[in-house]
């Protein structure tokens, strides 16, 4: 049943796992001694398709309620809403990636 | 004692940024407090404002760039203020804390004994290495700069500089049992000249 | 039965009957939630008061400089005791108490889903809150703060019983968080009025909602921090000492992971107040109710995502902090859609001011300005100035007093009238206002400068010259005419109470369910229940009401001595079941009881009487199901306006299986941060990889075990749906999880002194907790065997069947990373 929740969730739990993901990277980066460039590239990266996912489901949603017209819910039009916050806080929560100390 | 009273560049700076925060903040909270006395006192002035306009006003466009500009700036002083590797070496001062003193120590001098007064030479970075011996402590001297913790099982530097020669206090900040208030400490700053004779000159 | 009418009067009497808790010592058995979230209610502004005096002792001890009032020790403790009883018997208890009054009468339901459970956790909270007030008074009160931060709070620094109060009695009180929020959310999502679809439900039940389901996540790192923690100081387990492989910064993220959501968590039930109050007292619908439910369900899990901020001095890299503060920074953002959306509202309605909008005005003022210096205190720079000073003691009370007990005073002036059928006499209201104002201003605005001029926590006494004297005193000074405020709203309850007028039904005019039932209400709340055909925030209480009373509506009758509410179905609100609840009994208390006897035997190192306390806790469990289920099927029951479904036992989708699916999540959680601390430990911990041990096979043996018990409990579904006895396959699968515990228990002695490293330690705890959960795997399935042989078993009615492969993969899906954590952690013991 909890499925029906998902157009309301999916965002941020993307943003929460990515969040996960990337918190772990920055600490392995440091405890393996990445080289600095490389540690900053896997962030970018792990960044990037954090961002593009979140813009793919979005669009997986957007979709869904165009086809829907008439027919669409209410959670999946608040689902909307939330995809696109999550996005926005995917955007700033790991903007600092490109300018600060990954080690220091 | 004042971390409104900087003496060293890493405090002005902190100082600078809550002063720019400060301001802002007070704006931001007499607009919100006008808002709502108008919008109870003569709700008509407001009444034509759309519920979507309130959200994505009063939500989005007014805070977002707020807070996007004040992160970025935030972020780049951080960035300063890290005790980072490479350009001129500065000088390493390890600070060991226990219940409930603090030890300063100057590997970089041999000889030189440790102290319980954390002599640095003015006007110049030094690197504060601090490390706990039982609990965890807080190395904090307001006027110089921000605080770094003393952690048992770990090291942890802070980049601190004294404009001037002088004494300042510092404190412990982390709360660390009975004897927490008592963990103060003197901080004296010492022009280049004098300081190797004033560290060599210890008991 | 159905087809009768009865008169409203006979109805009331009869359903009276049914639902009616008797005076006298019977009300120790009582499980209703009105009479519960009242007494939540009552305990936690007794604990409120205590946290008062504790405060008032502090201001008086920092009023001057070079203070003697109270030395060092005792105001350790003191410190210690405001924090923890602010926070953990206070703010939770109370939204907790008011959540379990008010949501089933604002839904359009009779009772919460599990009102023993009410009761149990109700009594939890008494007693664990009493060991630390009786610890308190007799001097042994926790003194390493509210935090409890380690290695302070280890064994070693802190030898004596305090800190063993702290970690016992706090999580005897978080099972009470638990239960309320598995109850809680079980309720919102299957408990509502007919045709309440998620649409329709009044905004606080999404509040209650987002809210119980943090709690669901957020306490269990906290519970397993406690565990840890005890488990080191008992019996000397290193997880968090950095000499033997653990880390003191292992129990700061734990308590923060917890500690931070925790904040919102106290804040969002107050929001869903106001969220209620608002558009009563603006005479208008709440604008943006979508956007609401975006920033709210955003709040929450940015929540989870910048608890850090507490530790931006303990020296972890810029760039992680970075991830922090800009999570700390855009929380910021859904509280300003909720801000302006409130202001919205007043601006596009008709406000009118009255004593609870006084509060909210407070609201305004205090959490505003709280709010803007939690922006300032995510700015990395500026918080290594401001942590761990008086500036943020004077944000957390901006934010904490602002945003949670200025709403709760504005929601028990909005909802007095409901608990007492009185209407307010205000002569002591609007100065009680005042000076709450004002001296709560004057004790802390003034704090962020005493905190700026380099004033840290926590210490007891401070010298004379560094100009704090003047700002301290004003303090305190404030801080004795807060109180006083306080005093005077005490008296205006009471004064209520007994002078108020009988009032009018729905005193505000206020558009939800809650008010559309007699004042004070009845056991049963409503004598039919409602059905919902708009937005259950703008309905017509007062003309809802006399229908109801009447018996018009859903199950307006008494039947069969049954206490029955409606069960809907989760999206749309459709009736699909019969929720036959439980009736008063003494079993929640005597349950309770025997889990203060566990925790009383931890808490003075009795260690024979622990396993008893347990056994009699689980023993205690498996009797409470015996007053409930059925021995036949009974099919589609009435239930009023022409409409017929089944009794819960006979649906799949019934509340038992939700809440059983929503405590294995928070069981799930706990689990997780227990991996997350061995891989923690084991990458960032000073001394790794420590003593090498050989591999230990047995939970292997026992991941094999547990796996044959999910086949065999399987099977027994299967022929249970079959109509085929599944018996043997039940007790099968009961052996086969013992054969798995019995394997995990080896496998911890398998392991030697685990003392000597967190490297051992570590899978110790690993597999006690899966032994523990092979246990409880094999005690369901010996149940499922045992209600199958009483007939409460049938192909339709296999609630217990299901509950049984739930719990049994569970312990499967538990052993395969302790194994795996087995392999990694021997493998880099071995290293060494």
């Amino acid at each position: 049943m909890i499925r029906h929740l998902w157009p309301l969730l999916i965002g941020f739990s993307l943003w929460a796992m990515a969040f996960t993901a990337l918190y772990t990277v920055q600490y392995l980066g440091c405890y393996l001694g990445w080289s600095p460039q490389a540690h900053r590239l896997a962030l970018v990266a792990g960044a990037a398709i954090a961002i593009a996912v979140s813009v793919g489901v979005l669009v997986v949603q957007i979709a869904y309620v165009r086809r829907l017209g008439q027919a669409t819910t209410f959670m999946h039009r608040v689902g909307i809403g939330a995809t696109v916050a999550a996005i926005a806080a995917t955007i700033i929560t790991f903007a600092p990636i490109v300018l600060a100390s990954a080690c220091i | 004692m004042s971390t409104l009273d900087p003496a060293g560049p890493s405090a002005s700076s902190i100082a600078a940024l809550w002063w720019v925060m400060f301001w802002g903040a007070l704006a931001l909270f007499a607009l919100v407090i006008a808002l709502l006395a108008v919008s109870l006192l003569r709700p008509s002035a407001l009444a034509s404002i759309k519920p979507g306009t309130w959200i994505v006003g009063g939500g989005l466009v007014l805070p977002v760039p707020i807070l996007v500009a004040l992160l970025v700036a935030a972020l780049l002083l951080g960035e300063q203020l890290l005790p980072k590797p490479g350009g001129a070496a500065p000088v390493r001062i390890d600070a060991h804390a226990s219940q409930w003193q603090w030890r300063f120590s100057y590997p970089f001098i041999p000889d030189a004994a440790s102290t319980s007064i954390l002599h640095l030479p003015a006007g110049e970075p030094v690197d504060v290495v601090v490390t706990a011996e039982d609990v965890i402590h807080s190395f904090w001297v307001p006027r110089l700069g921000g605080k770094i913790d003393a952690i048992p099982g770990h090291t942890n530097i802070i980049r601190l500089q004294a404009d001037k020669p002088g004494v300042y206090r510092g404190i412990c900040a982390e709360y660390c049992g009975e004897g927490h208030e008592t963990m103060g400490f003197e901080v004296r700053a010492h022009a280049p000249a004098d300081y190797a004779a004033t560290i060599g000159g210890q008991p | 039965m159905s087809g009768e009418h009865l008169s409203p009067v006979a109805l009331h009497k009869a359903l009276t009957r049914i639902w009616g808790t008797p005076p006298g010592l019977a009300r120790f058995s009582a499980v209703n939630h009105s009479i519960l979230g009242k007494r939540f209610m009552v305990v936690a502004m007794v604990f409120f008061a205590i946290g008062g005096v504790l405060a008032m002792l502090i201001r008086a001890q920092l009023a001057t400089p070079d203070s003697a009032f109270i030395g060092p020790e005792l105001y350790n403790q003191i410190f210690t005791m405001h924090g923890t009883v602010m926070m953990f018997l206070f703010a939770i208890p109370m939204f907790e108490g008011l959540a379990i009054y008010m949501l089933p009468k604002m839904l359009g339901a009779r009772d919460l889903a599990f009102p023993r459970m009410t009761a149990y956790g109700f009594w939890c909270y008494l007693f664990g809150g009493t060991i630390l007030i009786v610890a308190m008074v007799m001097g042994y009160a926790p003194n390493s703060g509210w935090f409890m931060y380690t290695p302070l709070s280890s064994g070693i620094y802190t030898p004596g019983i305090n800190a063993d109060v702290w970690l016992l009695g706090i999580t005897f009180v978080e099972i009470s968080a638990i239960t309320a929020a598995v109850e809680l959310i079980v309720t919102i999502l299957k408990m509502r009025a007919p045709g309440m679809s998620l649409t329709r439900m009044p905004i606080f039940g999404w509040y209650m909602l987002v809210t119980a389901t943090m709690m669901l996540i957020g306490f269990p790192p906290l519970i397993l921090g406690s565990i840890l923690l005890e488990m080191e100081r008992a019996f000397d387990l290193p997880f968090f000492d950095p000499t033997r492989g653990g880390d003191p910064l292992l129990w700061q993220h734990l308590f923060w992971l917890f500690g931070h959501p925790e904040v919102y968590i106290i804040f969002l039930p107050a929001a869903g107040m106001l969220s209620t109050i608002i558009p009563t007292f603006a005479r208008r619908p709440l604008i943006a109710y979508n956007a609401i439910i975006v920033a709210i369900v955003a709040m929450a899990f940015l929540s989870f995502g910048l608890w850090v901020h507490h530790m931006f001095t303990v020296g972890i890299p810029h760039l992680a902090l970075g991830f922090f503060s800009a999570a700390s920074a855009l929380v910021a953002i859904p509280t300003a859609v909720q801000i302006f959306a409130w202001i919205g509202t007043i601006a596009s309605g008709r406000p009118r001011l009255d004593v609870p909008m006084l509060y909210v005005i407070g609201f305004f003022i205090v959490f505003v300005c709280g709010g803007l210096t939690g922006v300032m205190l995510a700015m990395v720079p500026f918080n290594t100035q401001a942590h761990d000073s008086y500036f943020v003691v004077a944000h957390l009370h901006y934010v904490l007093v602002g945003g949670f007990v200025f709403p709760m005073l504005a929601a028990l002036y909005y909802w007095l009238p409901h608990f007492t059928g009185r209407s307010s006499v205000y002569r002591l209201s609007v100065p009680a206002f005042w000076l709450i104002i004002i001296g709560f201003n004057l004790t802390f605005f003034l704090m962020h400068l005493t905190g700026l001029m380099g004033m840290p926590r926590r210490i007891s006494t401070y010298p004379s010259n560094w100009g704090w004297d003047w700002l301290n005193l004003l303090s305190s000074f404030g801080g004795f005419i807060m109180t006083m405020g306080f005093a005077l709203v005490l008296v205006d309850i009471v004064m209520q109470f007994r002078l108020g007028r009988r009032g009018t039904r729905n005193p505000w005019d206020a558009g939800t369910l809650e008010w559309a039932m007699p004042t004070p209400p009845p056991d049963y709340n409503f004598a039919a229940l409602p059905a919902v055909t708009q937005r259950a925030d703008s309905l017509d209480p007062g003309r809802l009401g006399n229908n109801l009373a009447a018996g018009d509506g859903y199950l307006g009758f008494a039947r069969a001595s049954r206490q029955e509410s409606l069960g809907v179905d989760m999206m749309t609100g459709k009736p699909d079941q019969v929720i036959v609840l439980p009736r008063r009994t003494w079993l929640p208390l005597w349950t309770a009881l025997a889990t203060a006897v566990f925790f009383l035997g931890l808490l003075f190192k009795i260690y024979w009487v622990v396993p008893l306390g347990a056994l009699a806790v689980v023993g205690l469990f498996l009797v409470w199901p015996r007053a409930l289920g059925q021995r036949h099927d009974a099919g589609p029951i009435d239930i009023g306006q022409g409409e017929a479904v089944p009794v819960d036992a006979e649906v799949e989708d019934n509340v038992t299986w939700w809440a059983s699916k929503i405590a294995a999540v928070a069981d799930a959680t706990l689990y997780a941060s227990l991996l997350f601390g061995a891989l923690y430990l084991a990458v960032v911990a000073p001394g790794w990889p420590g003593q090498s041990t050989e591999t230990n096979w047995w939970p292997a043996l026992g991941l094999l075990a547990a796996f044959g018990g999910s086949v065999s409990v399987r099977l027994a579904r299967s022929r249970n749906a079959d109509g085929t006895s599944p018996y043997g396959w039940l007790l099968g699968t009961a052996v086969l999880a013992a054969l798995a515990a019995a394997a995990c228990i080896v496998g911890m002695v398998q392991l030697g002194d685990a003392t000597i490293h967190a490297n051992i330690s570590l899978r110790f705890a690993l597999y006690a907790y899966c032994a523990i959960h092979a246990g409880i795997a094999m005690l369901i399935a010996a149940h499922a065997a045992w209600r199958w042989r009483g007939g409460y078993v049938s192909a339709v009615r296999a609630t217990s069947l299901r509950l049984s492969v739930l719990w049994t993969d569970y312990a499967t899906a538990a052993l395969i990373p302790a194994w795996g954590l087995t392999l990694l952690l021997a493998r880099s013991g071995g290293a060494s």
